[in-house]
Order: structure tokens, then C-alpha cells, then sequence
């Protein structure tokens, strides 16, 4: 089943007065199974925040059909649009965006507030979560006290509280320590083994990137290429990734003393 | 498990340490519209063989005036709130809230927020018209400090 159906999806930011365009897409097809775990790379500036964006509706396309879960986008009313993202999209962002004011524990109900359901139900649910995400310990401190590895899987347990089809995380690791970031990451694999979850992942970085099943390279707006995971060798797959990211000319040799 | 209401409750108690501008703005413009109508309303005041009635009868416009200028500023203050907020109310509809949660939350924090400095306003407002009848006492005359009940009804 297809899960996320992009055509020819294009964007053009303007500045104010139409004095400069910058194309950041143009033209994009993709195509996305139900239970991938799908990565987004490519060099800064290439587009790859704004793809997620328009992905996830946060921003308007241009122009260009999007399909989630065979719903179109521009034919939905507000309100249901609302309702259609609480029921089947989750966010994971770079910066988290908890809030501060609230406990992790009222972090990850705060999307199950808006709709009330048997409450006994729920309860079982985040508790369920919040120990496979093992921050039961501290789930009445608040998000500033609390780790910034802590504060992500707060992030990914309010991204999945709503039992979402499809997971958005945007940097997920952007803001953490190569540890925390793949104990974040191992978390992600194990939701899409275990409840066959779509996630969707915007990275720089190829060693989040190894833990996905497919990699798609943006450059310059458009898809460059993509590779598949073969088996499960993630060391395998992390050296593709290399190579391919060599070639697309967006690492330079980290040790090279040619600055000028 | 919370429902909404206690969840925005809760957001509202543990966040007023970042309302104190909104709150103080408010209580200020409301204190110094108070002390208006307690000079308007005291009994002195009034009585025409004490005060020259040219001058109690002439208030009106100068209160009017004070109107005008706190309602520009308590708008002004209201905005910025709003813009300091957005970012939240964002949020929460990418979270997956309702437009019309949303309309909720705001108005229950705008309620709030109204409340506090209206409160905080009247009482600021009791104390400190004892150095407004000090002042005004030294240009017209001595008139005796007591402040009428009806002054508070007047600010609704």
C-alpha cells in the first residue's frame, strides 16, 4: 500500500515584493510503502527541510500533487485536516519543541487532551509507552532538567501516542551526542519493526541515516538518486552512504588543510 | 491523565512568571483609570460650596482623554502577548489541536491574564490614591480622603 504519493511537487520562495525567487523544488516524484523506513538526505540547501515540510503539511506547495494515505491535500477542509494529522501524522522535530511548563508525562498526553477517550485506556497506553521508551523515572520533571537525549524520546513518545501511520522526524539527532542520537535511532527501528510505523527521516548525518531501510539524495531540488538497504548490515549500508555523499560533493575531506 | 482544561490550567499556572509584563501592563493602565472616578465620585468633590463646580463638572473630558490612551496601550500589550504566544499556539495545531481549542485556550488565558490585573489594578489603585488626593489637593483645595464604592463600579 502506498503511503505518501508526491507529484511533480514544486516550490518557489518569494521575498516580499517578488524581487527574488529561489526555486527550493522543482519538481519532485516520490513514492512511499506503507512501513518504510525512509531517509532523506542531501547537501544544505538542497531542499530536504522544505520536502519534509510539505510532506508533513506544515508548508503549501507551490504547485504538485501530495497524497497521504490516498487523501489529497488541497481537496480537505481545515477542520478535518486537523483531525486527519492527529489521527495519522506524528512530528518529531530537531529542537523538540516540548513545553517547558508541562511534565514529560503531560509532554506525551498533551495530544490525547484535545480528543476525550476512555481515560483508563489512555492511561495503560502512556505508561506502555513511556516504558519502552524508559523515561518512566522521570516523567514528572520538567523537560528543561531533563537530558537532551531524555527530551527526544519524550518528543518520540508524544510523535506516537496517537498510534500515527506515518512519522515525521526532521533531525531527529541534530541536537545530540552520537550516543544519545543512536539510542533515538534504535527507538525509530524499533517502532517500524514492531508496529510496521512509516517513518520518514530528514538527515545530514550518514550514521542516523544507516539506520534507514531506504535513502533518498536530494540535490538541487530535485532527486539525485536513492540506495536500499540490502539485508541487514547496517556497517555495509553506512558505507554506501558514504560513497554515494562523496559523489554528490557534499562532505569535503574533514582533514584537508587547503582552506583557501 | 488530564483533560484539556486542567492541561491549559496547568500551562497558564507554571508559565505567569512570563505573563508578570502582560499582567503588570494591565493593573497599571487599570490603576491609574481608577483614580479618575475617585476624585469624580467623592463627596467633596461635589459639594459646590467647597469645589468651584467649573471644575468638578470638567473632568469628564480628561478621563475620556485617559480612556483613548489606555485602550491604544493595553491593545499594544495585547499583541505582543499574542506575538510571544504564536509560537505555542503553532504548535499545538501541528500537535493536532482545533482551530477552535485553540480560540479556547486563548480566551481562557486572556480571561485569566484580564482578571489578575484588574484585581491587582484596583488594589495598586486604593493605595496609591491617597498620593493622588495629595496632589490634587494641593492645586484645588483640600478635600477629605474617602473613596466611594461607586468608583469600583465605575471601572466595569
Amino acid at each position: 500500500m502506498v503511503v505518501l504519493n508526491v507529484n511533480d511537487l514544486k516550490k518557489i520562495y518569494t521575498s516580499k515584493k517578488n524581487i527574488t525567487k529561489t526555486n527550493a523544488l522543482n519538481g519532485i516524484n516520490l513514492k512511499i510503502e506503507q512501513g518504510e523506513f525512509m531517509g532523506i538526505m542531501g547537501p544544505s540547501g538542497s531542499g530536504k527541510t522544505t520536502l519534509l515540510n510539505i510532506l508533513s503539511w506544515i508548508d503549501n506547495a507551490t504547485s504538485g500533487k501530495i497524497e497521504i494515505l490516498g487523501q489529497d491535500i488541497n481537496k480537505m477542509s481545515k477542520n478535518s485536516m486537523t483531525l486527519f494529522r492527529r489521527n495519522n501524522l506524528g512530528y518529531v522535530f530537531q529542537e523538540f519543541n516540548l513545553l517547558d511548563s508541562l511534565t514529560i508525562e503531560e509532554n506525551i498526553m498533551l495530544p490525547l487532551s484535545f480528543c476525550c477517550d476512555d481515560l483508563e485506556e489512555l492511561n495503560k497506553k502512556i505508561k506502555y509507552i513511556m516504558n519502552m521508551l524508559d523515561i518512566e523515572s522521570i516523567k514528572n520533571q520538567y523537560p528543561y532538567s531533563v537530558s537532551g537525549g531524555e527530551q527526544q524520546r519524550t518528543a518520540i513518545g508524544r510523535a506516537i501516542i496517537n498510534n500515527p501511520n506515518v512519522i515525521f522526524a526532521d533531525e531527529p539527532t541534530g541536537n545530540l551526542d552520537s550516543k544519545s542520537s543512536n539510542i533515538g535511532m534504535q527507538y525509530f527501528e524499533k517502532l517500524n519493526i514492531s508496529k510496521k510505523n512509516t517513518i520518514v527521516v530528514v538527515t545530514h548525518d550518514p550514521f542516523t541515516a544507516s539506520y534507514c531501510n531506504r535513502i533518498i539524495f536530494i540535490k538541487d531540488g530535485l532527486v539525485n538518486s536513492e540506495i536500499t538497504k540490502s539485508g541487514t548490515n547496517r556497517k555495509m549500508f553506512f558505507g554506501q552512504i558514504m560513497e554515494k555523499l562523496t559523489v554528490l560533493g557534499g562532505n569535503d575531506d574533514e582533514f584537508s588543510t587547503n582552506f583557501f | 491523565m488530564m483533560n484539556f482544561q486542567q492541561i491549559s490550567f496547568r500551562m497558564f499556572k507554571n508559565n505567569i512568571r512570563q505573563y508578570y509584563l502582560y499582567i503588570l501592563c494591565g493593573s497599571f493602565s487599570t490603576m491609574i483609570f481608577f483614580l479618575f472616578p475617585t476624585i469624580m465620585t467623592n463627596n467633596d468633590f461635589n459639594d459646590s460650596s467647597k469645589i468651584d463646580s467649573m471644575i468638578s463638572s470638567n473632568l469628564y473630558a480628561p478621563s475620556l482623554v485617559l480612556a483613548i490612551f489606555s485602550f491604544v496601550f493595553i491593545v499594544y500589550a495585547h499583541n505582543s502577548f499574542i506575538k510571544f504566544r504564536k509560537k505555542y499556539y503553532a504548535l499545538f495545531m501541528v500537535i493536532g489541536m482545533t482551530n477552535s481549542n485553540v480560540k479556547k485556550i486563548m480566551v481562557f488565558e486572556n480571561v485569566l491574564i484580564a482578571i489578575a490585573s484588574i484585581l491587582s489594578g484596583l488594589l495598586l489603585g486604593t493605595i496609591f490614591s491617597k498620593g493622588f488626593y495629595f496632589i490634587v489637593g494641593k492645586i484645588i483645595g483640600n478635600i477629605d480622603l474617602s473613596i466611594n464604592l461607586k468608583s469600583y463600579i465605575y471601572i466595569q
